[in-house]
């Protein structure tokens, strides 16, 4: 095995997923857990229990000032000034052309907003925003302060309500507060009832200097550690995109089927070539795929009566339905339950196009 | 440390191989599985298959990647341990009994000889 000379970014959470003797992995530049027992089990403990992910790579920023409102508004595909203190929503960066050049998730303070971005994006992300920056905005990167434990699954509210003063029953799906422990008190904290695992669960924002010790409490209190392999195939169960893969720089939200994320009603960066796109119909389609056998991965060809009619983005077994599942960009409109064939290790394996997600859980 | 039974010879891609009748038996050896962590999928070759030494002859995955496993030996597919197509996780839990993967019919026996000892593949799995 060749050593490599770079170094590895590490999260304050490191030496914790070291004594779990958790397998580490490159993901982009951090020095990241990606299985601590096994996945299968990781994944089923989220989707039974609870499991806790050091999400601590991901990028958070504080937009603040008087025109921050706007100005997140023209950058996003959300309607900012809409949101209410203590929401959070699912949105897009994109460029000129449409094509996403990241997904976020916005919350408003009371004031100032709190914007979490994908690590791999972290500082493209904050270059846009300095890029468009106008009078009365003010951008800090406070992602090198910030940990971030995400805590998911049915038991999470449960193992977590004792240790807080708020009543969780009250903190709907993508709402946040400022939390108050009853075992620490971080100097930043938000606790949001989000995640990326299409679990219920939390994601607790948190200085660094309290990881540690939120972690250790979680864990003594019944949580399993996760890596970002379960990440992964939970994530993909739920047919969360992933940028970099199902979106990118070249994809529209069009195109990605994530026009539910657009707020038309307002100006964007984009908007036009989307606009135009969503009334001439796109070229292509992201689609959800189940095989018959075989376990599709990125890259492998979707083929529709002996031609490539497209490419699969992100594919994993699922572990929930036992199958393989997958999705892939086609340029064709394809009903829900249409028959194609996916090439798996350079054979043709029987695939149907079902309807997203591939999970969803029970409210 | 891993189990390496010395009454098996091995490669350097972590297969193992037992000679039975004239017949050699392949499957994957502890650490291998280890390394690979929960088989979900396993592909195997169709019986009647020609093989070569050192070339891909099946696939393993875990949920995560695809592992291809190499031929120890050079020959045809005489058998294949359709158990494991429904119950992958007994390359993890059993290797080297329920857990095996294929027979081969060789085609040059002499390849046989050539594989690792247990002693030469504890070493070789140390210096990885």
């Amino acid at each position: 095995m060749q050593k490599t000379e770079k170094k590895l970014k590490q999260t304050p959470l490191y030496h914790e997923h070291k004594k779990l003797n958790a397998r580490f992995v490159d993901f982009g530049g951090w020095d990241m857990p990606v299985i601590f027992t096994s996945i299968l089990d990781e994944h089923n403990t989220v989707r039974n229990n609870c499991g806790l992910f050091d999400a601590s790579h991901m990028g958070e920023f504080i937009v603040s000032g008087k025109n921050s409102a706007d100005f997140l508004n023209k950058l996003t595909t959300a309607n900012i000034p809409g949101l209410k203190t203590g929401e959070a929503k699912y949105t897009l960066f994109l460029n000129e052309n449409g094509g996403i050049i990241d997904d976020l998730i916005v919350y408003r303070r009371e004031n100032d907003f709190f914007v979490v971005v994908n690590a791999a994006n972290l500082e493209k992300d904050f270059s846009w925003l300095q890029k468009h920056k106008s009078e009365g905005v003010n951008l800090e990167n406070i992602s090198d302060k910030t940990s971030l434990i995400a805590f998911q699954g049915p038991n999470a509210e449960k193992i977590l309500q004792p240790l807080l003063k708020e009543d969780l029953k009250k903190l709907n799906y993508f709402n946040f507060l400022k939390p108050s422990f009853n075992f620490i008190s971080p100097q930043f904290a938000i606790l949001a009832r989000t995640g990326y695992t299409g679990e219920d669960g939390f994601e607790i924002f948190v200085s660094n200097d309290s990881a540690v010790q939120i972690w250790q409490k979680l864990l003594s209190l019944g949580a399993k550690a996760c890596g970002l392999g379960a990440r992964d195939s939970l994530r993909l169960e739920a047919a969360m995109s992933l940028h970099g893969h199902d979106i990118t720089e070249n994809t529209t939200p069009i195109e990605a089927g994530l026009s539910w994320t657009i707020y038309w009603d307002k100006d964007f960066i984009g908007k036009n070539v989307i606009k135009e796109q969503k009334e001439k119909g796109p070229a292509r389609f992201l689609k959800a795929f189940i095989l018959e056998t075989g376990i599709p991965r990125e890259n492998c060809d979707i083929i529709l009566d002996s031609k490539i009619i497209g490419k699969v983005t992100s594919g994993t077994f699922s572990p929930t339905l036992k199958k393989g599942i997958c999705l892939g960009y086609i340029n064709q409109k394809l009903d829900t339950g249409k028959e194609v064939k996916i090439m798996v290790h350079n054979q043709p394996r029987a695939a149907k196009v079902v309807k997203k997600p591939f999970y969803k859980r029970h409210r | 440390m891993s189990n390496i039974p010395k009454d098996l010879r091995y490669t350097k891609t972590h297969e193992w191989a037992k000679k039975e009748n004239g017949k050699i038996r392949v499957g994957i050896t502890d650490h291998a599985q280890h390394e690979i962590t929960d088989v979900v999928h396993v592909e195997l070759p169709q019986v009647g298959k020609s093989v070569e030494k050192g070339a891909s002859a099946c696939v393993i995955e875990s949920v995560k990647s695809a592992f291809d496993i190499y031929s120890p030996v050079s020959g045809k597919i005489a058998q294949v341990n359709d158990t494991v197509t429904n119950s992958p996780e007994l390359v993890n839990s059993s290797p080297y009994e329920q857990g095996y993967l294929f027979v081969i019919e060789p085609s040059k026996p002499e390849e046989f000889e050539q594989l690792l000892s247990g002693e030469d593949y504890e070493q070789t799995v140390k210096n990885q």
